[in-house]
């Protein structure tokens, strides 16, 4: 049985990634900061990878965040990224790990690409709101490709767009858009409020992969895709933020009105995959529509909130 | 008096640049592996820095060479000059640097370019021959602009085309082409030798900067300038290796005939910097070496210290990566 390691396992990708592979018939192992591994640190991933020796390594580690934590943290989020990356790279070939899956996010494509083909991933500078996440992974990209050109080391490198499901963050200032918006219509209407805020103009578009698809397919492409030049991993289909907030106000029965805060950032105007590649690459798609991802969310986040409610 | 710390300071530019500070009056100190200070390593640099005391942190520091030994030495040169960002840029802001000033090369720009214009910078990928080497001044870049959101931090990134002039790097493999074919050359008419072999087509233009101009370049630069949107520093005109190597024949006086070894790569096929921001910006300032008399600068130079210039033989790469 193939042994596979994911690193940020605990995390909110992560622990769905380590589903989808115990699923598909790996061994699986995750590796994280709970179990004592700091990757930003030489030698500390090194040491858990000699003794578990994974045939293959899936990076779902990364420090980040929504819009406003990455403006207030764009030092500690550039570092740790910088760090993560190196010595996954290095850890990975050092261990002799036959196959580096590395998960990439959307904010590495130019901030002014409104289609994100991959022939233009280098194409243009990133947004300022995520440049300090998005630029440690191009980096991490380039030292792959030096050990492959060096070494004949094989990596692969999936680019994923926004995504919710259940498992996310809770903590506001560090959950995906999505949630942070289930979260604030929920306690409008336990509260009986009438006005949510939300940051921006609301017109942004951008394109939800429901977590568990993201899972299956970072699975499907560790099977059959062995290239070094990136691949988006996506549903192609974008949705502006404005919509989505109708949708959530639908299916959680809430009848307040939105608030449009303009004077926030937006972040980039839009931004949505071109998946023909991965159609072609691994003849497969996300299967769970948009509006179903949604309802499964809320029905997870209302669970956590009942919960917590209950624990108190 | 203002007090500079160079990195790199015992290297080819970074010689010249802590001559120009010193001739203008500040206290300067080198900083590099040959004074005991591996900036690859944070802490060591931080120390180093903490007793100093500089305002001004110039890095030139650099793990880098020609085409071929880019080729050979990807991961070391990649790794190597990824943690020298790093640690150049959490050591100046420990310990309190005012200005740091990072040297940049040309290859930053994207490969596909002709005219290197600074708001061209991201717009496409680097030349594979330079990535490796490339994308970690990239990255030092975004560094320098996280610190600046976090605290105010001051940097300036000037790019420079290809340096040459005394006391460049004359071994084959490590030398930039400029370097090499002084050599090729000088060492063939010596010899007798009636070929001499050029690696790639020979029509790759590149612009050449006689060290000491850009030194004087980045002076100036650090004196005025505190922008952290890149500057190009450069003479603004390129000349192929072709017109290079029968310019420095011309000199050298040799015969012989160039035999264009295509099987070689090229590089990218054209780098010139636009300089028009620099012009703007130093007031009018402009590299006075031209290409002939930096040439007869160099080869001289080389004919005097031949002998003490390493021998052909490929050195062995100074990467942390074993």
């Amino acid at each position: 049985m193939e042994k596979v390691v994911i690193l940020g396992g605990c995390g909110f990708l992560g622990a769905h990634v380590v589903q989808a592979f115990t699923r598909g018939g790996y061994e699986v192992q995750s590796c994280s900061r709970k179990n004592g591994v700091d990757a930003r640190e030489e030698g500390s991933l090194a040491g858990f990878l000699e003794k578990a020796r994974p045939a293959i390594l899936v990076n779902c580690a990364h420090h980040g965040g929504g819009i406003a934590y990455n403006a207030e943290h764009s030092l500690d989020i550039y570092e740790d990224n910088l760090m993560i990356g190196f010595h996954v790279v290095r850890a990975a070939v050092r261990s002799g790990v036959n196959k580096l899956v590395n998960i990439m996010g959307n904010s590495t494509y130019p901030g002014v690409s409104n289609l994100y083909e991959e022939s233009e991933w280098w194409n243009g500078s990133l947004h300022p709101s995520v440049m300090a996440s998005g630029l440690p992974r191009k980096a991490q990209w380039v030292q792959a490709w030096a050990y492959e050109d060096e070494r004949g080391f094989c990596s692969i490198h999936l680019v994923l767009p926004n995504m919710f499901g259940p498992g996310d963050h809770l903590d506001p200032s560090r959950s995906h858009a999505l949630t942070a918006l289930i979260r604030k219509i929920w306690e409008a209407k336990n509260t009986g409020s009438q006005r949510v805020e939300i940051w921006g103009s609301g017109k942004p578009v951008r394109e939800w992969l429901y977590v568990e698809d993201a899972a299956a397919g970072i699975v499907r492409a560790a099977r059959q895709y062995d290239e070094m030049e990136i691949l988006n991993l996506g549903s192609g289909q974008g949705c502006s933020v404005r919509e989505l907030a109708e949708t959530i106000r639908e299916l959680l029965g809430w009848s307040g009105e939105f608030f449009y805060d303009a004077a926030r950032p937006d972040g980039a105007p839009c931004k949505v995959f071109d998946v023909s590649k991965m159609k072609a690459k691994l003849g497969w798609a996300p299967p769970t529509e948009l509006r179903d991802g949604i309802r499964k969310t809320i029905d997870w986040f209302v669970s956590t909130q009942h919960a917590s409610a209950a624990a108190h | 008096m203002m007090k500079v710390v160079v990195l790199g300071g015992s290297g080819f530019l970074g010689a010249n640049v802590m001559e120009v500070f010193r001739r203008r009056g500040y206290h300067v100190d080198a900083c590099s592996r040959r004074t005991g200070v591996d900036a690859r390593q944070e802490q060591p640099l931080l120390a180093y820095l903490r007793r100093t005391n500089p305002d001004i942190l110039v890095h030139c520091a650099a793990h880098v060479g020609g085409i071929a030994y880019n080729a050979k030495c990807p991961v070391a040169i990649f790794e190597d000059n990824l943690l020298l960002g790093y640690s150049i840029l959490r050591a100046a802001r420990r310990a309190g640097i005012k200005k740091l000033v990072n040297i940049m090369p040309n290859c930053t720009y994207p490969g596909e370019m002709d005219l290197y214009t600074e708001s061209g910078w991201w717009d496409g990928p680097m030349h594979p021959t330079v990535l490796t080497y490339g994308m970690p001044r990239k990255a030092l870049w975004v560094h320098a602009w996280a610190c600046r959101q976090e605290s105010g931090f001051e940097s300036i990134h000037l790019v420079l085309p290809n340096l040459y002039g005394p006391k460049d790097h004359f071994d084959v493999v490590r030398s930039h082409a400029l370097g090499a074919l002084i050599r090729k050359i000088v060492d063939a008419k010596q010899a007798g030798i009636e070929e001499v072999e050029i690696w790639g087509t020979g029509r790759a233009i590149r612009e050449w900067m006689y060290v000491e101009d850009a030194a004087e370049g980045i002076v100036l630069a650090t004196e005025r300038c505190n922008d952290m949107e890149i500057m190009n520093l450069g003479c603004g005109k390129g000349c192929s290796i072709e017109e290079l190597a029968e310019m420095i024949r011309e000199r050298a006086d040799w015969r012989g005939r160039f035999i264009f070894n295509t099987t070689k790569p090229d590089g990218a096929p054209v780098k010139i910097l636009d300089v028009k921001k620099m012009n703007a910006a130093l007031g009018g300032w402009w590299p006075q070496t031209g290409l002939r008399e930096g040439i007869a600068k160099t080869m001289e130079w080389y004919l005097r210290h031949r002998e003490a210039v390493p021998s052909l033989e490929s050195p062995v790469p100074v990467g942390m990566a074993r």
